[in-house]
């Protein structure tokens, strides 16, 4: 089955067909909203943070039932800003107020008139969901048969349109082939684990209701029927058994080597056996170049052994930095908060993220998808498995502490730009030489900053005009044992 | 002649091993190492996972019933009483120089300023950008006006409402700092 399955693949023709048909079909899709959406949308993004239906008390109080309890006037004055009639002495908000141990609402002072009467609306007809009725096994998520599986590529791949309307791809969007730039959708394998963990998605649901902006806004031309979701299903539960299709990129150097070692050799025939070429010098000259590259090659490989330069892989959830440190203007010690205190710099834990994302829940780029897996973490209690990037042998010393704190260097001229990436990148060698030259280069505070000031000498001589600047290496930061202790 | 042409057909058959075992790297690729004896620490560190606890974890948490040295548990719970107690009992410690309301000020502006904004006001640039969709709360109204420094170390260490608790991120004395900021410049400046 294995086999059969990656063998049948698809022909990227195809794919590229169906990317250019999308660009057609996405003019001017946007359903009309209806009261009742619009009212569902303000609540969700307003009132779930604190306020459940059918669901008891959170933050607030249970709102079923709450059109009854109370009039709509006073509904409207009160979501709009209940602060005011606690304190104008309301005596049905101060009790409410006082029920509910004295937190206050949030004012609601941007919201038009019609919209806090749509969200009234919501509330009141709102009906707990009925378990939706799909036509085939839902709850199937292994032993498909083979044809099923084959079936659910070809509509992956939009090799087959789908019944009800929708000619994108989903591959399109939903990579197979791991990308080499940040896609902010959701690869088909994490699609695909998701739909295979019990506590992921339900994919019947999604696809017939879309849970987020951005995958109404993604989604929108699609109706599939629950059969072709069957058969999507049935591809995405084989595709974790073949797996992604690794990135690759052109071999550039390698292709530089071959050119050289062919040239090289033809070279040396010509000038030993054929002698075509009557000029010794250019045999000479071909040669030597064709040294220099390889010798070349040789020694920025060698170089960059053991070294990660420019390594930037995927993590567990698409956390970007431009987004966070760049667009939302976050400080990097928010997040990064022991680095002044200690000698590594800290990785966030889950009730960072969550200090923020309690309440934001989508983003613009991703949706929800990604959000969502720090709730699901937050759940299991597993944490998140950051791959680490900078990595230092374990024979070198380096402390965060020293170098941001008593040194007062800015984070950026360690790590490059961190605020425009989309992914986290290393931006040095973190080789010898690269620390070495900063030591020799840096010029260090002694005037203004205080952790310097048992440096005696130093301070006499520079008072006394005998030196006009100390660097870290007259501190001593070319000692060996400075860094490897 | 033979054993040259022999020679620099080795030669090529040793440049292409060569050269299939290098270069080109994917970003997801780390690249090769060499002899890394003394690369790789035999102690587990900071992040890593140890296999040898029921929970992979090798950072541990204390013991139960235990605390690690010097510190001081935060005693007072994230409720309305918490919050009250917090405010009648705690005082600050610190005095108002102007170097411990600087420090305040800096660590105000890596800790709360997205939220709160620059004046306290809550309209910090995470709200009015319209990512997070509820208002802050001010830290400039009349009821904090009326609160002690002791109600905003609490807040921060133990969380109010939506607002996570930051205790674990920045230290009691900078709590007590940017306690004493909020006191003694947001709020004063808006009297004025
Ligand atoms: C920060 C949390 C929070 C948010 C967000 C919030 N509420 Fe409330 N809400 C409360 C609290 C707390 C109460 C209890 C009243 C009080 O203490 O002022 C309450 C009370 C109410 C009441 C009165 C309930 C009763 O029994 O009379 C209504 C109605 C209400 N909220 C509607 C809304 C609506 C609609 C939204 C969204 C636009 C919303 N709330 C958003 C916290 C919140
Ligand atoms: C919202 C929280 C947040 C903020 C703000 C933030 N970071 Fe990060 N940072 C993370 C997380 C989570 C990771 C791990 C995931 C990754 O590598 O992308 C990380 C990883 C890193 C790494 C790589 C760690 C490694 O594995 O080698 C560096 C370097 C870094 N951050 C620097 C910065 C700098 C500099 C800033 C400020 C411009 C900053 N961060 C702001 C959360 C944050
Ligand atoms: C200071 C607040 C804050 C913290 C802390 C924070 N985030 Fe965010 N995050 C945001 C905001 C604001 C957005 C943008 C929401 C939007 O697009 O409207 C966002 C967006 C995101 C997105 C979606 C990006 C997109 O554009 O689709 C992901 C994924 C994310 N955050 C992950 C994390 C993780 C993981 C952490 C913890 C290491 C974290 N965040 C910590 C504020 C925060
Ligand atoms: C234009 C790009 C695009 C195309 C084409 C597309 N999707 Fe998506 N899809 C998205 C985005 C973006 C999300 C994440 C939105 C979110 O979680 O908020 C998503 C999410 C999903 C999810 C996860 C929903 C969940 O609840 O977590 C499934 C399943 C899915 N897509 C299936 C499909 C299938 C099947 C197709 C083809 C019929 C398809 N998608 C085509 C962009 C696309
Ligand atoms: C002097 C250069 C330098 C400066 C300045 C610097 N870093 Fe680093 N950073 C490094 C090196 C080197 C490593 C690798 C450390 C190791 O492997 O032990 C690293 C590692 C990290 C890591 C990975 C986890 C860890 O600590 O091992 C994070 C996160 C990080 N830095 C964030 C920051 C932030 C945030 C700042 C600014 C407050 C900062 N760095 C300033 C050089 C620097
Ligand atoms: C400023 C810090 C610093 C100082 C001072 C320093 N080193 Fe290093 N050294 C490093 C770093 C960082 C590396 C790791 C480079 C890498 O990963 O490629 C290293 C690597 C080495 C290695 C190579 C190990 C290997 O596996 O390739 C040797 C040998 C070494 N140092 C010797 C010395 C000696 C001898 C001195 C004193 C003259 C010294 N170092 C001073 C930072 C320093």
């Amino acid at each position: 089955m294995n086999k059969t399955a990656s063998k049948s693949g698809f022909r990227p023709s195809g794919v590229i067909l169906a990317v250019l048909l999308t660009i057609v079909f996405f003019i001017g899709k946007t359903g009309n909203v209806s009261a009742q959406d619009e009212g569902k949308k303000l609540f969700e993004k307003n009132c779930t943070v604190c306020h459940k239906l059918g669901g008891g008390k959170l933050v607030g109080p249970e709102l079923l039932g709450v059109t009854e309890r109370r009039d709509r006037a006073w509904l409207m004055k009160f979501i709009r800003n209940s602060d005011e009639m606690i304190k104008s002495g309301d005596p049905t908000a101060v009790k409410v107020f006082e029920e509910n141990n004295k937190i206050p609402m949030l004012a609601f002072t941007q919201l038009s008139d019609a919209e806090i009467s749509s969200i009234i609306d919501y509330i009141e007809k709102w009906e707990p969901e009925k378990e939706k009725v799909f036509a085939v096994d839902v709850t199937k998520k292994e032993g498909f048969a083979h044809t099923e599986v084959l079936r659910g590529e070809r509509l992956f791949y939009g090799l087959i349109p789908f019944e009800q309307g929708g000619t994108t791809a989903c591959a399109s969007c939903h990579n197979t082939t791991a990308s080499d730039t940040l896609n902010w959708n959701p690869s088909a394998k994490e699609l695909a684990l998701s739909f295979m963990n019990p506590d992921g998605m339900n994919i019947y649901k999604s696809m017939s209701e879309p849970t987020s902006d951005v995958m109404q806004k993604a989604h929108a031309e699609y109706k599939l029927t629950d059969q072709e979701v069957f058969y999507i299903a049935a591809y995405l539960s084989e595709y974790l058994h073949h797996g992604e299709t690794p990135h690759k990129t052109f071999p550039v150097k390698l292709m530089l080597f071959i050119v050289f070692a062919v040239l090289m050799t033809l070279a040396l025939v010509d000038l030993i056996f054929t002698k075509i070429i009557k000029f010794k010098v250019i045999h000479f000259v071909i040669i030597l170049a064709g040294l220099a590259v390889h010798l070349n090659l040789a020694v920025v490989e060698a170089q960059s052994l053991s070294r990660t330069k420019d390594y930037a892989p995927d993590q567990p959830i698409k956390f970007s930095h431009k987004v966070h440190a760049g667009d939302n203007k976050t400080d990097c010690k928010y997040c990064h908060s022991i680095a002044d205190y200690s000698k590594s710099a800290g990785i966030p834990s889950n009730n960072v993220c969550l200090n923020c994302h309690k309440v934001i829940l989508s983003g613009r780029n991703s949706g929800k998808f990604e959000i969502n897996k720090i709730h699901m973490a937050e759940k299991s209690g597993k944490p998140i498995e950051w791959i680490r990037i900078h990595n230092l042998p374990e024979h070198v010393f380096f402390s965060h502490a020293q170098h941001v704190n008593a040194g007062k260097i800015e984070c950026e001229t360690c790590h490059g730009a961190v605020a425009e990436m989309d992914i986290m990148k290393q931006e040095n060698d973190l080789s010898m030489g690269w620390c070495i030259n900063c030591h020799r280069d840096t010029k260090v505070d002694f005037k203004d900053n205080k952790y310097y000031s048992t440096y005696l000498k130093l301070h006499e001589e520079l008072s006394s005009g005998k030196i006009d600047s100390v660097t870290v290496e007259n501190i001593g930061g070319l000692d060996c044992m400075k860094c490897h202790y | 002649m033979i054993s040259k042409k022999f020679g620099s057909i080795t030669a090529v058959a040793l440049g292409f091993l060569f050269a299939a075992t290098s270069c080109d790297r994917t970003r997801n690729d780390k690249g090769y190492e060499y002899f890394p004896d003394m690369a790789h620490s035999l102690a587990y560190e900071t992040y890593a996972t140890n296999p040898a606890m029921a929970d992979s974890h090798a950072m541990r948490l204390p013991a139960a019933n235990t605390i690690s040295r010097e510190m001081i548990p935060y005693a007072y719970p994230n409720t309305p009483e918490g919050r009250l107690q917090a405010a009648a009992e705690l005082v600050n410690p610190l005095e108002a120089t102007p170097e411990n309301i600087a420090r305040g000020k800096e660590q105000f502006t890596i800790f709360c300023i997205g939220c709160h904004g620059e004046l306290g006001n809550g309209e910090g640039y995470l709200f009015t950008s319209g990512r997070y969709p509820i208002k802050p709360a001010s830290l400039i109204s009349e009821k904090m006006l009326a609160m002690p420094d002791g109600d905003i170390f609490h807040v921060i260490s133990a969380g109010y409402n939506t607002m996570g608790a930051h205790g674990h991120m920045i230290r009691p004395d900078d709590r007590w700092k940017i306690a004493m900021y909020v006191k003694n410049e947001l709020q004063k400046n808006t009297v004025k």
